[in-house]
């Protein structure tokens, strides 16, 4: 009978090790593969709170009713001047919801969108608790855990997410941020910006402008 | 520098629909571990440290500790609201970061990795000291220290845990005295059930066990007060009047004061038992550390949780609180069961040779 030594065994046992961390590695660098890097500009002042985007994104993507993949806060400033502002997941760059995840259902897909995939959620709220904009919520349909996509399905046809074609003043301008004759990259890089909650490192993809401090929380 | 005010409150809609994310079955799990992690903790040090009294006390910690550990995941399991898919969570856990997976989770690591090597540990050891009588070999030193770091890392989870998912607590910065405070917590915990079973065991407690153990406590509890002070002076030192610091001090505050009296309670008694054992000392230890811990647990997982993200207001949730008891009180009487189960038929039989051929245990 074949004797297997101990170095022998050490040896196949770490290369079993690697064979496997590596084959279990997902798409890797994934975000760089189409180059691209979707983002949102949200002009405050365009906003006349007409929910629009609201209703087309509850229309689109089915969501069900008290959950919200965006919503339009309504803020008065001092002096009694009325601002919404919409708002909805950011997309960060540096995504805190993705890293808690204990089975992988969420991550960072080509773009950088932040995506879900429901089969995958156990609904343990990790991401839920760790988002610091509250877009994320439980789908009481599914269990799992459900937030704004960018309208994934739509962006690969080549057609804008819902909330940006509905607006009727065009205060919501989508697109790739890298490429440099895009609308938004454009107005991102001609006008001052804003984004919500810079302190906690996330890097959100949600560029606003005309944003008050009051509603910058 | 002044901040904007809101006075009839700013929460996100989507708080106002889930509530509270993690049910209060979150205080009986987290209590749960660190009664399976601290006596982990005790037992390596007993062996590490070649300590004889604590040394005496392995078959019971081993036994308290292997009996908790098999029960606490049924915690996170009735949080879960697709417990169907737990099994993903051991399957294809989240411990290696790429570009589309960023990081680690900290839920999957220990669930995934560090629960069985929990179980694994605690039974090896168990095999080796008690079965084997082996208690000073290399082999036996080796795995104690591992036992020693993943118990350690198990009783700090609580802080850990919070600290890398609530984005308040982040800004507020209480690292390291979360995850240091919980590491006591799970201690004195551990030690005072510890005391309680040896009391239910023998009716009586010998005097060198109660003073370890109480010594334990007095010191556990009072790093605890002294750490948990510093900690609100700090927050008041350096982020007075923010809306985070306001809304956390408002919402915590109460429990907080319970928690630290509790705490200074359990020291007093601890003392006590220190000069003079008895049942009585020892029974009343172990109720005050349980709502010591407790307290706190529910302070920093349900009160937190209804701090707004806004950090401006708090979310109207409601309370199950009948369920919880009664997933609790499940999840008790199966630890309770599984010790009985552990220590009649596991334990108690090789301990029983092990007296019937007249050599002691920690004497080999």
């Amino acid at each position: 009978m074949n004797s297997i030594s101990r170095r022998d065994f050490v040896r196949v046992a770490v290369s079993a090790l690697v064979a496997a961390t590596v084959l279990s590695a997902p798409e890797v660098a994934s975000r760089e593969v189409g180059g691209r890097r979707w983002a949102m500009f949200v002009d405050v002042s365009k906003c006349n709170g007409c929910m629009a985007c609201v209703v087309a994104c509850a229309a689109e993507n089915n969501v069900p009713v008290g959950v919200f993949r965006t919503w339009v806060e309504r803020h008065v400033l001092p002096g009694g001047r009325v601002v919404f502002v919409p708002k909805q997941c950011n997309h960060c760059e540096n995504p805190p919801c993705v890293k808690p995840c204990p089975t992988g259902a969420t991550y960072v897909a080509e773009g950088g969108l932040v995506l879900v995939d429901p089969s995958k959620c156990i609904g343990c709220g990790a991401c839920i608790i760790t988002c610091p904009y509250g877009a994320r919520y439980f789908n009481p349909l599914t269990g799992a855990a459900d937030k704004c996509t960018f309208c994934v399905h739509r962006i690969k046809l080549g057609r804008l997410p819902a909330c940006v074609e509905a607006c009727p003043t065009r205060a919501r301008v989508f697109g790739d941020l890298s490429d440099p004759n895009s609308e938004i990259r454009k107005i991102v890089d001609s006008i001052q910006t804003k984004v919500l909650k810079p302190e906690t490192g996330a890097e959100p993809q949600i560029y606003y402008h005309a944003l008050p401090e009051v509603a910058s929380r | 520098m002044s901040y904007p005010t809101y006075p009839n409150g700013y929460i996100y809609p989507n708080e106002v629909a889930v509530g509270l994310t993690w049910l209060p079955i979150i205080v009986t799990y987290m209590l749960l571990i660190s009664i399976a992690s601290g006596s982990a903790l005790i037992l390596s040090l007993g062996v590490l440290l070649n300590i004889g009294t604590l040394r005496r006390l392995t078959p019971l910690l081993l036994t308290l500790s292997l009996a908790v550990s098999l029960v606490y995941l049924l915690g996170p399991l009735a949080d879960l609201r697709r417990p169907d898919r737990a099994f993903y969570i051991l399957v294809s856990p989240h411990i290696t970061p790429s570009d589309t997976y960023p990081g680690i989770s900290l839920i999957a690591l220990m669930a995934g990795v560090m629960w069985p090597l929990l179980i694994i540990l605690l039974a090896a050891i168990g095999y080796i000291t008690i079965y084997r009588g082996m208690w000073s070999s290399i082999t036996t030193k080796v795995l104690a220290l591992i036992l020693a770091f993943v118990g350690m890392v198990w009783s700090m989870y609580f802080g850990l845990l919070l600290l890398t998912h609530i984005p308040l607590l982040a800004v507020l910065n209480l690292t390291p005295l979360l995850p240091v405070e919980s590491l006591l917590e799970s201690i004195a915990l551990a030690s005072s059930i510890a005391l309680l079973a040896l009391t239910a065991h023998y009716r009586s407690l010998e005097a060198s066990t109660a003073r370890i153990l109480g010594q334990t406590i007095i010191a556990c509890s009072l790093a605890f007060i002294a750490l948990r002070l510093l900690q609100v002076f700090l927050l008041h030192a350096f982020k007075a009047g923010s809306p985070e610091i306001t809304i956390f001090l408002n919402a915590l505050s109460t429990l907080n004061t319970i928690a630290l009296i509790l705490a200074a309670l359990s020291s007093i008694v601890a003392l006590h038992l220190y000069y003079k054992s008895s049942t009585i000392s020892s029974s009343l230890l172990a109720v005050l550390a349980l709502l010591w811990v407790s307290s706190d647990r529910w302070l920093f997982t349900v009160n937190i949780q209804s701090i707004s993200k806004t950090a401006l207001s708090i979310i109207p949730a409601s309370l199950d609180l009948a369920a919880w008891a009664l997933e609790t009180i499940g999840m008790a009487l199966l630890a309770l069961f599984l010790y009985y189960v552990i220590h009649t038929w596991i334990i108690k039989e090789p301990m029983l040779k092990v007296e019937r051929s007249g050599v002691m245990l920690g004497e080999h």
